[in-house]
């Protein structure tokens, strides 16, 4: 049987008469990264703070490294890490103080080594002796995951980590966390962006309290987009030109616009389909630059989730 | 224990460094030692030296003797004797006196035989101040002055003076019968400073840790309740302490009030009262979403405290019933605590009833905050 470092079964939230977390089961392996998929007020934030003590279940079982979480909280908190969505560092500390206080909180050995060693990890050492509240965001997050990783944590839980945080340093970033996850740490994110899921492991989706799907990223995308896309990159006026092509006449599963390029879902053969969309498009005058085809993102299974649902 | 221990003192030195970063060490030494020298000089501050003017029509020996009372009292300044009614309003409007002593022309014939006679106290409404403290202090002298002569006939003497407002007679001698304050005041004034510092400082450090976001992270560590709520009131234990030294002595050299007591004792008692008003501080505390909450709930308690305690209203002039709802009230206790230890040089045993109270009460509000705080923790 393989090793799981988290379980969760059943697992509901409510806030008074209303659900959050609705009947949500998955397991996390060790040294995986599984990804929180779905959109605001999902439940993603209720599901961590479950599972690390912070919010007790309504009801399900919650086990973390096999220690239940409504009897040995005080315990799982020895060997968790948790970076919250908000911002929880103390602003008029300095980033030193900061991870020092978390080591002492943590009882950690050998601190100043460590605390050396992460604050290098990291690359923050120019901000060593900087106020916390001066910082840019993108330092603020890498102080606040030094200070959640601090004790070398079994388990991470990281809520919208890279949130507000600018491309390069978010790649810096999940370099870090992957390298982590590569040594034997679990980690559970949760996150906005969907060109990052593309870094876990296996990635759950979940929207309105409920766990639509948990597997890897391929095995997800296939499931959830039947047939294939065909990308549209058009010229002027995207709004106006997708709104012509949306009244193409032909067996059109799904389309979205994404910047200046449509995103036709269909099931009919590939090269039938592109003469068609070119054909339409001269009739109609609208101008394109390119039709391609692509695989199915994410951006895409989500959509087509909450189209579905609503 | 090695660990817990490490971790208070870790939220020791966090919290030291909130209140050195925010500035605030000045201010919780400093304010209370000029609160000190207001209250202070707002309880011991009389109205000295008010000139008066005085017209006696009687020149009899009673009327003498009633204007000897005036001129022997630091209170008065007697610039005229006069015996026409008429310079009274030229006085007043010249601004020569503050106030008018008007005695009638039938002053001693009327109190031989027992009968009610009229005195006239006339003051310059153009500052209220003067007048009501020229009127209190006269009044007072006045109603001595019939006690002594009329110590059998006081009831009839009442309407002697029947003119001058009763209430302020006797609002004046329920506080202060001798027209001397500053040996009471001063011991309540180091309660009531010490409870505002104190309470409102620790209804507001948990909740700006709820309020910036800061909690969660903090309960996701291993770190006991116990362990954060005494690491948290650590440093204002300290303060505390070092507040009543100053004031303590602020109170000795500037009001000159007199201390019979043990110092030792003040402190170790101190310590009891410090704790017991930061414990209901971070009850307050653990309870409130916002420091503004905080901050009202604190007063709503310091109100009926400041009122109830004995500071201001004797206790036992006050109906029954609220005389038990003084009971708790911690300040109650250690405003005893600081008279008699002030006034009296009482001793701990002697003490032993208001200290137990207080022992009690600390006892109760621990429990209460780390229940509740673990409630929080959700
Ligand atoms: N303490 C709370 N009381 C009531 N409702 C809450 C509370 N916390 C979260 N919610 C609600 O639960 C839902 C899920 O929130 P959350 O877990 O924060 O979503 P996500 O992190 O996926 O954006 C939201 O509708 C939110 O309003
Ligand atoms: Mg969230």
């Amino acid at each position: 049987m393989e090793k799981y470092s988290i379980e969760v079964q059943n697992l509901t939230k409510k806030f008074g008469t209303f659900t959050a977390v609705d009947d949500i089961s998955f397991n996390v392996k060790e040294g995986e990264i599984l990804g929180f998929l779905g959109p605001n007020g999902a439940g993603k934030t209720t599901t961590i703070k479950v599972l690390c003590g912070l919010l007790i279940p309504t009801k399900g079982d919650v086990f973390v490294e096999n220690y239940d979480i409504r009897k040995d909280v005080e315990k799982i908190k020895t060997i968790i890490g948790y970076m919250s969505q908000k911002f929880s560092l103390y602003t008029d500390l300095t980033v030193y103080e900061n991870i020092k206080f978390y080591a002492g909180i943590y009882g950690v050995d050998r601190e100043e080594a460590k605390i050396k060693e992460i604050i290098e990890m990291l690359d923050i050492e120019e901000y060593k002796n900087t106020i916390t509240a001066e910082l840019p965001a993108g330092i603020r997050q890498r102080v606040a995951l030094a200070t959640a990783f601090i004790h070398s944590p079994k388990i991470l839980f990281l809520d919208e980590p890279t949130a507000g945080v600018d491309p390069v340093l978010r790649r810096k970033f999940w370099a870090i966390i992957k390298k982590w996850a590569q040594q034997g740490t679990t980690i559970l994110v949760t996150t906005h962006y969907m060109d990052e899921a593309e870094n876990c492991n296996r990635i759950a989706l979940i929207n309105q309290g409920k766990l639509v799907d948990i597997g890897e990223i391929d095995e997800i995308k296939g499931k959830f987009i039947k047939g294939n896309i065909l990308c549209v990159e058009l010229s002027e006026n995207y709004v106006k030109e997708f709104n012509t092509l949306k009244k193409i006449e032909m067996p059109v599963k799904d389309i979205s616009l994404h910047g200046s390029i449509v995103h036709i879902i269909q099931d009919i053969d590939i090269e039938e389909a592109k003469k068609k969309i070119k054909d339409y498009c001269k009739t109609k005058e609208i101008k394109y630059k390119n039709i391609f085809e692509d695989k199915p993102s994410l951006e895409d299974i989500f959509i087509n989730l909450i189209r579905k649902k609503s | 224990m090695k660990t817990s221990k490490s971790r208070i003192l870790k939220i020791f030195h966090k919290e030291i460094l909130h209140i050195i970063r925010g500035r605030m060490l000045p201010l919780l030494v400093v304010a209370p030692i000029l609160q000190m020298l207001v209250f202070g000089d707002v309880v011991t501050t009389e109205i000295k030296h008010i000139s008066i003017m005085v017209v006696d029509r009687s020149l009899s020996s009673y009327s003498r003797l009633l204007i000897s009372k005036f001129s022997n009292v630091e209170y008065f300044d007697l610039k005229t004797v006069s015996n026409d009614r008429n310079d009274i309003q030229t006085a007043l409007t010249k601004g020569d006196v503050k106030c008018v002593l008007s005695i009638p022309e039938d002053f001693e014939e009327k109190i031989k035989k027992g009968e009610k006679t009229s005195l006239q106290f006339i003051t310059d409404g153009s500052n209220s101040n003067v007048g009501s403290a020229a009127l209190n202090y006269g009044s007072i002298i006045i109603y001595n002055f019939s006690k002594e002569i009329f110590s059998d006939k006081m009831r009839q003497f009442g309407n002697v003076i029947g003119h001058i407002p009763d209430i302020t007679i006797e609002e004046r001698i329920l506080f202060n019968p001798e027209l001397k304050s500053t040996d009471t005041m001063i011991p309540g004034i180091i309660g009531l400073i010490l409870i505002i510092v104190t309470m409102v400082i620790a209804s507001l450090s948990l909740v700006k840790e709820k309020e910036y976001g800061n909690i969660e992270q903090l309960i996701v560590t291993p770190i006991k309740p116990y362990e954060l709520l005494l690491g948290k009131i650590l440093p204002y234990i300290i303060i505390g302490l070092i507040d009543v030294i100053f004031i303590t002595v602020a109170g000795i050299l500037i009001f000159k009030v007199p201390f019979m007591g043990n110092i030792l004792l003040l402190l170790v008692l101190s310590l009891l009262a410090i704790f017991v008003n930061l414990g209901i501080g971070t009850f307050i505390s653990t309870i409130s979403a916002t420091q503004q909450q905080a901050m009202i709930s604190a007063m709503f308690f310091m109100l009926p405290n400041m009122l109830l305690s004995g500071f201001i209203f004797p206790i036992k002039n006050m109906p029954q019933v609220i005389q038990y709802i003084t009971y708790i009230m911690p300040l109650r206790y250690y405003i005893v605590i600081l008279r008699g230890i002030f006034l009296k040089g009482l001793t701990f045993m002697e003490l032993l009833p208001e200290v137990t109270a207080l022992f009690i009460y600390a006892l109760v509000v621990s429990i209460l905050a780390l229940k509740k705080f673990k409630k929080t923790v959700g």
